[in-house]
C-alpha cells in the first residue's frame, strides 16, 4: 500500500457489519472511518476528506439513498457504493440514477466487494490526476505568464481576461518581440476551447504555395510530391484556435481563400473537391498597421473587418520601463532553472542600464539579453559587464587553425547573425542550448 | 520449543491433511504443531439460517481455549463472517486465534476431481496467512508473499506459503510470542 492510504467512509447503523467492513479493509491498508447514521457521515465528511463511501441503504432516519443525493450535492468528488440487501434492485437503480458510482448486495461477496472497490478508487484517482493536470495546464499557460503591472499591461490582461471565453475573432497588434504569441496563447488557455489545440501558423515564413498548403492541406497527388493526403491547419485545429501569426504578410489570394474559409469555417483541400467543415476560433497577429495596409491596397478590407473584430494592441517595452525589473526578475529565475545557475538577480547598476535601452526588440531582446548574460556571467548577480552594451565585439576572424579557432569563431558569426539569439544560434548549429551555453563559456564569447 | 496448537473441527476424517500441515509448519516456521480438540461447543457457533460456521464465534471460542498459545481451527465447512457471503479463514489480527475453511479450497468445490497435493498446499498457504494476521501483518501488495490478499482459491494458489520483504522482518520480531 503506498505511504498515502485511500480513505473509505463505512456508513451501516448494524455494528457488526461496521466492524468487519473496517477490519476488512485495514487489513488491506486503508484508512477507513465509520459512521452509524447519516448524520454522523455528515459530520465525519465535514471533518476530513474521503475518496469513496459504503453506503447502507436502509438506515433509521434519513436512508442511504437520500444520503447518497446529499453527499453527491456537498462533496460531488467523492463516490458512492451502496449497499443493498439481495433483490433489492429498485433502490440500487434509485442510487445509481442519482449518480452512485456502483452497488454491492448484502451479504457481500468478498470478490466483489474487492472489485467494485478497486475499480471506484481507480477512477477516483484518474480524476483527480485528471484535474491536477488540467489545473497544472491552465497554469503554465494562462494569462499570469504576460508578467508586467504597469497600467498599459493591467489593459492588455483585462482585455484577455474579457475576450477569452468567447468565440470572437481577435487582432493582437504589437512590435515584433512584445509577445503577441503569449497573448494569442493566455486567450486560448483562457476559453473553453482550451483542451483543444492551439495550431499557430507563422504566415511570414512560408511562401504563398507552401502556405496554402499548409492552411488547407493537400490530397493525394494534389502536386509532384504529394504523396499522401495531408490534412492542413485549418483542419488541425477543428474545436481549437487557429493563431495566424504576422497575417499582413499573406498574398493577395490567399487573403480571398482566407476570408471565404472565415465566412463559413468550410474549405477544400488542395487538389480535392470535397468540402471540409472545421470548428474553430481565429485569432491574428500582426506588426504593421492593418489599418495602413488597408489604405495602401495590399490588405482586403473585407478581410480586415473579419479579422479585427477585437483589436488588443500591446505596448512596445519602452512605453512601460517599470515593467522591466519584474520582467528582468522572472528571466533570471526563468533561466536558472532551466541552466542550473545559482544566479539570484542583477546588480542595481545592471538593472539600471537595462532601463535606460530603448529595447527595439521589446522583450524578447530583454529575454535574450538576461538568457546570454546568464550564461557568462560569473558571479551570484548579473553584472553590468555580464549585459551586452558598449562592448567591443569579439573577433570573428579564427585567431589560429586548430578546430577549437575555427568552432569560436563560427559560433560567434552564428551568435551575431542572430543578435545572440541562444535558441536560434542553437538550431541553425544543430546542437542543444546547453552544449551552446557551454561553448560560450569555454570560448569567453562576448558580444 | 515454539507450539502452535491445530484444533481440527469436525476434520477427523483427514489425517493426511494434518499431517502435512503439522510437517511443514515444522519446516517453514520451526513450530511443533500440537493437535487438540475443541474446547466449546461446536453447533454454538454454526447459523442454521445460513447453514455455515461464523467465523468471528470460531475465533472468539478458540481464543477462549488458546490461553497465551496460538491456536488455529480448521474446518471442512464453509464460513461466513458478518456481512460477507464466505470467508477461506479469518483471524484476530495481533491476537492469537485463527480459523481457517478448506470448503472452497477442495478442487470438488468447483466441480473438478479430489486433487490431495493441491489441498494441502493451499490449506498451508491459507494458515500461513490467518497466522501472519494473529503476528500483526496485514495484507502485503508483493503477489509472492502468504500476506498477499486472496478471495478465491485461484487467488490463493498466486500467492507463495512465505512471508517475504517487510513482512517477513516483522514476523521475525515477533515470533518469540509463538
Amino acid at each position: 500500500m503506498s505511504e498515502d492510504p485511500s480513505r473509505i467512509l463505512i456508513v451501516d447503523d448494524e455494528f457488526s457489519v461496521r466492524d468487519s467492513l473496517t477490519h476488512w479493509f485495514e487489513a488491506d491498508g486503508y484508512f477507513v472511518g465509520a459512521a452509524g447514521n447519516a448524520n454522523e457521515a455528515l459530520r465525519k465528511l465535514d471533518s476530513a476528506p474521503w475518496d469513496l463511501a459504503l453506503v447502507d441503504v436502509k438506515m433509521p432516519g434519513m436512508d442511504g439513498i437520500a444520503l447518497q443525493k446529499h453527499l453527491h450535492e456537498v462533496a460531488p468528488q467523492l463516490l458512492v457504493v451502496i449497499i443493498t440487501a439481495y433483490g433489492s434492485v429498485e433502490s440500487a437503480v434509485r442510487a445509481l440514477k442519482q449518480g452512485a458510482y456502483d452497488y454491492i448486495t448484502k451479504p457481500v461477496d468478498p470478490d466483489e466487494l474487492s472489485r467494485v472497490v478497486r475499480k471506484a478508487l481507480e477512477h477516483r484517482r484518474l480524476t483527480v490526476e485528471n484535474q491536477q493536470l488540467r489545473q497544472r495546464l491552465d497554469e503554465v499557460s494562462g494569462v499570469d505568464e504576460f508578467i508586467g503591472n504597469t497600467r498599459s499591461v493591467d489593459r492588455v490582461k483585462a482585455l484577455i481576461a474579457q475576450v477569452a471565453d468567447t468565440d470572437v475573432t481577435v487582432l493582437i497588434q504589437g512590435e515584433s518581440g512584445t509577445g503577441k504569441e503569449l497573448v494569442a496563447r493566455a486567450i486560448h488557455a483562457g476559453g473553453h476551447r482550451r483542451y483543444f489545440p492551439l495550431v499557430p501558423v507563422h504566415c511570414a515564413a512560408l511562401p504563398d504555395t507552401l502556405l496554402e498548403s499548409e492552411l488547407f492541406g493537400h490530397e493525394k497527388g494534389a502536386f509532384t510530391g504529394a504523396q499522401y493526403q495531408r490534412k492542413g491547419k485549418l483542419e488541425l485545429a477543428d474545436g481549437g484556435t487557429l493563431f495566424l501569426d504576422e497575417i499582413a504578410t499573406i498574398s493577395q489570394k490567399t487573403q480571398v481563400d482566407l476570408l471565404r474559409v472565415l465566412e463559413t469555417r468550410q474549405f477544400t483541400r488542395l487538389g480535392g473537391n470535397r468540402m471540409v467543415d472545421s470548428d474553430f476560433r481565429v485569432i491574428c497577429a500582426t506588426n504593421e498597421q492593418l489599418e495602413r495596409l488597408v489604405e495602401e491596397g495590399t490588405f482586403r478590407r473585407d478581410l480586415f473587418f473579419r479579422v479585427n473584430v477585437f483589436p488588443i494592441v500591446i505596448p512596445p517595452l519602452r512605453d512601460r520601463v517599470d515593467d522591466i525589473p519584474l520582467l528582468v526578475d522572472h528571466f533570471v529565475r526563468k533561466y536558472a532553472l532551466q541552466m542550473d545557475r545559482n544566479i539570484h538577480g542583477v546588480s542595481e547598476k545592471a538593472l539600471k542600464t537595462l532601463c535606460k535601452q530603448r529595447w527595439p526588440g521589446n522583450v524578447r531582446q530583454l529575454e535574450n539579453a538576461i538568457e546570454r548574460a546568464m550564461v557568462i556571467g560569473e558571479g551570484e548577480q548579473i553584472e553590468v559587464d555580464d549585459l551586452p552594451f558598449n562592448q567591443p565585439p569579439t573577433s570573428v576572424e579564427p585567431s589560429g587553425d586548430t578546430m577549437a579557432d575555427v568552432e569560436r569563431s563560427h559560433i560567434i558569426r552564428i551568435l551575431e547573425r542572430t543578435e545572440w539569439n541562444i535558441s536560434m544560434s542553437a538550431r541553425i548549429l544543430q546542437i542543444d542550448r546547453a552544449t551552446l551555453y557551454n561553448k560560450i563559456r569555454k570560448y569567453g564569447l562576448r558580444g | 520449543m515454539s507450539h502452535v496448537l491445530v484444533v481440527p473441527l469436525e476434520l477427523e476424517h483427514r489425517p493426511g491433511l494434518l499431517r502435512a500441515l503439522k510437517r511443514q509448519l515444522k519446516r517453514r516456521l520451526g513450530v511443533d504443531a500440537d493437535f487438540g480438540t475443541p474446547a466449546f461447543e461446536l453447533e454454538s457457533c454454526f447459523s442454521a439460517v445460513r447453514m455455515q460456521y461464523d467465523a468471528m464465534a470460531l475465533l472468539e471460542a478458540l481464543a477462549a481455549q488458546a490461553g497465551p498459545r496460538r491456536i488455529v481451527g480448521i474446518t471442512e465447512s464453509d464460513l461466513f463472517l458478518s456481512v460477507f457471503t464466505h470467508v477461506l479463514g479469518a483471524a484476530q489480527l495481533d491476537g492469537v486465534a485463527a480459523v481457517v475453511s478448506v470448503h472452497r479450497l477442495r478442487s470438488e468445490a468447483v466441480g473438478l476431481p479430489p486433487d490431495p497435493a493441491l489441498l494441502e498446499e493451499r490449506l498451508l498457504k491459507e494458515v500461513m496467512h490467518e497466522l501472519g494476521h494473529t503476528f500483526g501483518l496485514r495484507h502485503c501488495q508483493n503477489p509472492a508473499c502468504a500476506m498477499f490478499s486472496a478471495n478465491n482459491p485461484d487467488e490463493v494458489d498466486l500467492r507463495s506459503a512465505e512471508y517475504r520483504g517487510n513482512c517477513l522482518r516483522i514476523f521475525h520480531e515477533k515470533r518469540h510470542s509463538l
